[in-house]
């Protein structure tokens, strides 16, 4: 067994030599396919550099394994692709970012100004999308299609509700954000008459959507391009987005260049491949989620997604400061607290 | 002879030991987090933890439902486990094969199975309301704690099966023929002699469901929601959600002290249930059905046929019958993930990932043997039942501080030069070498020196006499222990998901990069794949495993 | 006690028969002992009586019912396990009670204890009540399962080679007791054995069995002294068996040659043809002078005798011999009996 011992350490393959740019970014980003056009071409532009994505989760467990290394001092990423907005707070406070150089984005001249959620100049937006409701149009009937946050709270709807868990998933925390935009002091109560006519307040969103195509309940916490992906994907328009009093909540998503990387001239290329046009025009399709790039075109069948006449957001610093609270006064709701 | 004895197990247990603290520090590393507060050892932490309602709240909760989990599960599970030893029937190794599929299941995969099968709009209810001609789904068992405590048995009734089943057949059937001519019935024999016999593997069973239940995370959020919440989503919300890895750790280690307590009562128990019992027959077996009274079994056999197999065919039927581009699919999903132009969505091959996966567990189970060997050796010589719980901590920590654990073992020397590969392999190993020491330690134990002793006379070594006197009596309890640890790697997800540089996609990964695509079609025909594998893989390995035994007799 | 009787029971194992039409009986409070080599049967017909097995044919009866239709712990048998089969998670009182606590008629408690002490004492173990079986040797193991076995007072006790696992001193102490408390609780009982030495002590009859038959039910001493089957004479004590031409056959004497010479026999079973087996024991030739001359190979010395082993003409012989014997060494048949060559 010593020998094993031995001949396991033994065999090691020390590879090393060819340059490297890391990104971590959330398992989606790579499965839904922008991950790999964005590496072709990027490895177009520098020959003898591989770009690695590193992508096992979702955007908050990887941004939570990328702190910890970067804690117990251990190599990390170069780049982090899939920061929400929410989370910058969170991202600062750890000391995640080094500052971007915009002299070496010029593809950022393209960006709304109103997109670039961070001043401390340390992320930057790729793509951004809204969370609101979908409901299926052949289990719900049109009388009953919520057109306000306070329709949901209708008796008819009780136990027809599927959100996800603020604390675990984000698409539930930007519903939660919502409520208190909204409602201001007033959202736990909201809350409390809301509870009866959620089935189930799951872990992420894939339990909630596959529990909403599989007929549990007619409405689900999504994102407002659901519509559009049904009928480009499927052909149908069976699953409805729609904005409650034309408000629906924001998120921006966005990235930023690792504190200790070494490779800060490739990383800042990177960030500008990712706002290049060409990139941009992969994220409808892609990540079902709107361009930053403003030049950017929407394709056919996007009039389908819905930009709410009101979009809804927090200010991410007071996010950040508020969150535990909020988080804790939302869990003793729950258990009738 | 005793302390050469000693010197040679110190031999084999030196290296173990090493390669063990070289993740067991890291651990424990983590764990005081949370009894430090700047620079000084407190218990504050834990104190302000423990003051918290909510805290409190989720404690009693996690309690709760995991002892109507373990319950529930030792209600299912026991006649399995009876059922397995008193009857012999076509398919019986496959049925056995099968009772572990449940234990690699990602925990979304399975909450998929639970809400199509047993949803208010899933084929069971689906089926009643068809019969009984009802307007209202008859059976609402989903969104509640019944769904949870139903998930978990479903995971866990099984763990009680094999260990009723390996207690049983180790007793001496001499015990209960000695009831029927002292003139006792049948069953106040079993309730006097048979079950009381059994008590220690139950206990011992109970208690590692109970440590699995008392950890168990994703299910009861998927299936239960947020109204559900165990302790894990505590450290969860402290560690990734705040960022507060102190306070994560200092709730993990109160949920450790929960769990190794009682990782030690299971140590201590399954000491117990397999200490050597002097057997001169194997336990006879029956075939079935064949007889009248069978019919109960076949009535039992069909309600847990439903729970078993319920979930897990509604998945595999969801792989078949999911629209692929607005028709239904029939082999489509499998088309689909075997297609090259799909591979982007999980960043492989499917077969790549049926490869790796098989590679990886092929590999860290090896692995795991040889090290559960090396250091049931070493405990043979040590006896600490103490330090055996310990090894047990892997198992009885919080998943999100064994990630933290993984990555600070994993990214540091030694290990930090092994490829991804081999890191994976290394670190499964690591994980579940502590259900070998279990499983074989306690048989080991059981072992007559004599047999050693009279092999050394005859002129073999220490390591030769091992290889040709123990290692042969110990394959059987090997056998199991590969089977679980096989298992096991091929449905774990946290280290995969630590260690993961990018180029390994292990099957459950996959499975999650085709949910996260919205092709919930393709992850469905991915976890059918998984299970298909597993169950082949544990059905190869027992085989190959008694044919090299048969060998080894002759 | 009673009267236990087996007629022609047959037992098959798939295509193995194990027990081959045996049938005995054995009178109230009798001991008989079945005696044969492993894998005769014997331990299955045991195990028929106590109704673990269930044979295909044939019947048991205690005193004049047949059992076949019950379950064993409505039989009213008794069994002593091989390996004693106590229960390793209760004490000794507890294993002895627990017929009595569990079993039909259930006694009360103050009843049970006076039992559970009464055999004890029986057994020489008092004062061991709360001792765990692990605990115990294997000799006091045994004496709590006959005490065991007692105490639900059965109609019939079997013991399947209850003392195979003790040392030679301890089975030799244990086979006086054991057949002194059978005796003194006047117990029908039927024991199986491989050993020849306990069957002759402990046994008011032997059967002795071969592949699945019964050859021989008979008294220790006419088993001894007059077997009726070559296996039965080679297999308690030492036999000389001779292959001889019947010259003669006038029942119940004959004539045989052999070695050149005639030699007179008793017949105990017709032979049939024209050969047969002469068989006398070693002791039963006076030597020192007579017509056979053997060459000796072997001599042991045993206290109070030689045993020699040799050859005659080419014919094994083992014989006795109270003085040095010289070599070649001549004797005289006294007394041997005719066995038939068939088995």
């Amino acid at each position: 067994m010593r020998t094993l011992w031995v001949l396991v350490l033994v065999a090691l393959a020390v590879v090393a030599g060819a340059r490297e740019l890391v990104v971590y970014t959330y398992d989606s980003f790579v499965s839904w396919g922008p991950a790999l056009a964005i590496k072709e071409r990027f490895e177009a532009l520098f020959p003898g550099v591989t770009l690695r994505w590193v992508a096992v989760g979702d955007s908050s467990e990887m941004l939570s394994r990328l702190i910890a290394e970067l804690q117990l001092g251990l190599p990390t990423a170069d780049v982090f692709l899939g920061l929400a907005d929410v989370e910058l707070p969170r991202a600062l406070a750890h000391n995640v970012f080094q500052p971007y150089d915009p002299q070496r984005i010029p593809n950022l001249a393209d960006v709304p100004a109103e997109l670039i959620f961070d001043p401390t100049g340390h992320v930057l937006p790729y793509d951004h999308g809204y969370v609101t409701f979908v409901y299926d149009s052949e289990l719900l009937p049109e009388e009953l299609v919520p057109q306000g946050l306070e329709d949901l709270l209708r008796p008819e709807l009780r136990g027809k509700i599927i959100v996800t868990d603020p604390r675990t998933s984000s698409p539930g925390l930007s519903f939660l954000l919502w409520t208190i935009a909204h409602f201001g002091e007033g959202w736990p109560d909201y809350w409390r008459k809301l509870l009866p006519n959620l089935l189930a307040i799951t872990k992420g969103w894939s339990e909630a959507y596959d529990m909403f195509l599989a007929g549990e309940a007619p409405i689900v916490l999504s994102y407002s391009t659901d519509t559009a992906y049904s009928y480009i994907e499927h052909g149908s328009l069976r699953y409805r987005a729609i904005t409650l009093g034309g408000e629906a909540f924001r998120q921006v998503e966005g990235m930023g260049i690792v504190r200790n990387t070494k490779e800060l001239e490739l990383a800042h290329a990177f960030l500008n491949l990712v706002l290049s046009l060409e990139i941009q025009e992969l994220m409808p399709t892609t990540q079902w989620m709107f361009p930053v790039n403003a030049r950017a075109k929407l394709p056919p069948g996007y009039e389908y997604a819905l930009i709410p006449e009101k979009p809804v957001s927090l200010d991410p610093m007071l996010v950040g400061e508020k969150l535990e609270e909020w988080l804790n006064q939302w869990q003793k709701l729950l258990i009738g607290g | 002879m005793i302390r050469r004895r000693g010197a040679s197990l110190l031999w084999a247990g030196l290296p173990l030991f090493v390669l063990a603290t070289a993740f067991f520090l890291p651990l424990a590393n983590v764990l005081l987090l949370g009894l430090r507060l700047e620079d000084q050892w407190t218990l504050a932490r834990v104190r302000a933890v423990l003051a918290d309602p909510y805290v409190r709240h989720l404690f009693s909760f996690t309690a709760l439902q995991a002892l109507l989990s373990t319950l529930v599960s030792l209600a299912l599970g026991f006649p399995l486990g009876w059922f397995l030893t008193r009857y012999r029937f076509p398919g019986k190794r496959l049925v056995q094969a099968f009772t572990l599929a449940p234990f690699v299941l990602p925990p979304i995969t399975v909450a998929l199975g639970f809400f199509l099968f047993f949803g208010h709009t899933g084929y069971l209810n689906h089926a009643l309301q068809k019969i009984l001609r009802l307007q209202e789904p008859p059976l609402k068992l989903l969104y509640s704690l019944w769904a949870i405590v139903l998930a978990h048995a479903f995971y866990n009734a099984p763990v009680f099966a094999r260990f009723v089943h390996a207690a049983w057949s180790s007793l001496d059937p001499a015990l209960e023929e000695a009831c029927a001519v002292l003139g006792v019935r049948r069953f106040r024999a079993f309730l006097t002699v048979t079950l009381p016999l059994l008590l220690p593997a139950i206990f011992s069973a109970a208690a590692l469901v109970f440590v699995l239940c008392f950890l168990s995370f994703a299910i009861p959020l998927s299936l239960g929601g947020a109204r559900y919440a165990t302790v894990e989503v505590g450290v969860y919300l402290y560690a990734r959600v705040y960022v507060d890895l102190p306070r994560a750790a200092a709730l993990g280690l109160v949920q450790l002290l929960v769990t190794l307590g009682l990782a030690y009562l299971y140590v201590r128990g399954g000491g117990r249930w397999s200490a050597p019992q002097e057997r001169l027959r194997p336990l006879p077996t029956l075939p079935f059905p064949s007889r009248a009274a069978h019919g109960l079994w076949l009535l039992w056999l069909l309600g847990s046929a439903v729970l078993f197999f319920g979930p897990i065919g509604s998945v595999v039927a969801d792989s078949f019958t999911r629209p692929l581009a607005g028709r239904p699919a029939g082999l489509g999903w499998y088309r689909f993930i075997f297609s090259p132009e799909h591979n982007p969505f999980i960043g492989t091959s499917p077969l790549g990932s049926i490869r790796v996966s098989l590679e990886v567990a092929g590999f860290s189970t090896l692995l795991a043997l040889a090290l559960g060997l090396g250091v049931s050796g070493a405990l043979r010589v040590l006896r600490s039942r103490a330090l055996e719980a310990l090894l047990m901590a892997p198992l009885a920590v919080s998943s999100v501080v064994l990630g933290l654990a993984l990555l600070l073992a994993f990214h540091r020397p030694p290990f930090v030069y092994l490829s991804e590969k081999h890191a994976l392999i290394l670190a499964h190993a690591l994980l579940f070498y502590p259900f070998v020491v279990r499983i074989v330690r306690p048989i080991w134990e059981g072992l007559a020196p004599g047999w050693v002793e009279a092999a050394r006379v005859l002129g073999a070594s220490r390591l030769r006499a091992f290889l040709t006197v123990e290692a042969p009596l110990l394959a059987q309890a090997l056998l199991v222990a590969g089977a679980f640890s096989l298992a096991l790697s091929l449905g774990e997800m946290t280290a995969a998901a630590m260690l993961s540089r990018g180029e390994l996609v292990t099957l459950p990964l996959a499975i999650y990069r085709f949910l996260s695509a919205r092709r919930f079609g393709a992850a469905s025909a991915m976890a059918s794949l998984l299970i298909l594998i597993t169950v082949a893989a544990v059905v190869v390995w027992e085989w190959l495993g008694e044919r090299s035994l048969r060998h080894g007799q002759a | 006690m009673a009267r236990l009787e087996v007629e022609n029971l047959v037992k098959r194992f798939g295509p193995v028969v194990a027990v081959d039409g045996v049938s005995f009986s054995v009178e109230a409070g009798e001991i008989l002992v079945l005696l044969g080599p492993s894998g005769c049967g014997k331990t299955t017909v045991l195990r028929c009586i106590a109704g673990l097995e269930h044979p295909q044919a044939g019947d048991v009866r205690v005193d004049g019912r047949s059992l076949l239709g019950l379950p064993p712990e409505r039989r009213g048998v008794g069994l002593v396990f091989q390996r004693y089969a106590l229960f390793p998670h209760l004490s000794v009182a507890a294993n002895v009670a627990y017929g009595l606590r569990h079993g039909w008629p259930r006694l009360p408690r103050a009843q049970r204890q006076r039992k559970v002490a009464e055999l004890l004492a029986l057994v020489g173990l008092s004062g061991y009540e709360r001792r765990r079986p692990h605990e115990l040797s294997e000799g006091q193991k045994q004496r709590v399962a006959l005490a065991r076995a007692l105490a639900v007072e059965p109609k019939v006790l079997l013991l399947d080679e209850p003392l195979s696992a003790l040392d030679a001193a301890l089975r030799g102490e244990l086979r006086h007791e054991l057949r002194r408390i059978l005796k003194e609780r006047n117990t029908t009982a039927v024991y199986v054995t491989h050993d020849q030495t306990e069957a002759l002590a402990l046994a008011d009859r032997v059967g002795v069995m071969r592949a699945g038959k019964l050859e021989q039910v008979d008294r220790p001493q006419d088993l001894y002294e007059r077997p009726r089957t070559p296996f039965v004479a080679q297999f308690l004590g030492r036999a000389n068996l001779w292959l001889a031409r019947v010259v003669r056959l006038q029942p119940p004497k004959a004539w045989v040659e052999v070695a050149g010479l005639t030699v007179e026999a008793e017949v105990l079973a017709p032979p049939q043809g024209g050969e047969a087996l002469l068989f006398f024991r070693p002791e039963w030739v006076e030597t020192g002078h007579g017509p056979f001359q053997a060459e000796l190979r072997e001599a042991e010395y045993l206290g109070d005798h030689w045993e020699v082993r040799g050859r005659v003409q080419g014919l094994p012989l083992v014989l006795r011999t109270p003085t040095i014997p010289e070599n070649p060494l001549s004797f005289r048949i006294m007394r041997a009996f005719l066995l038939p060559t068939a088995e």
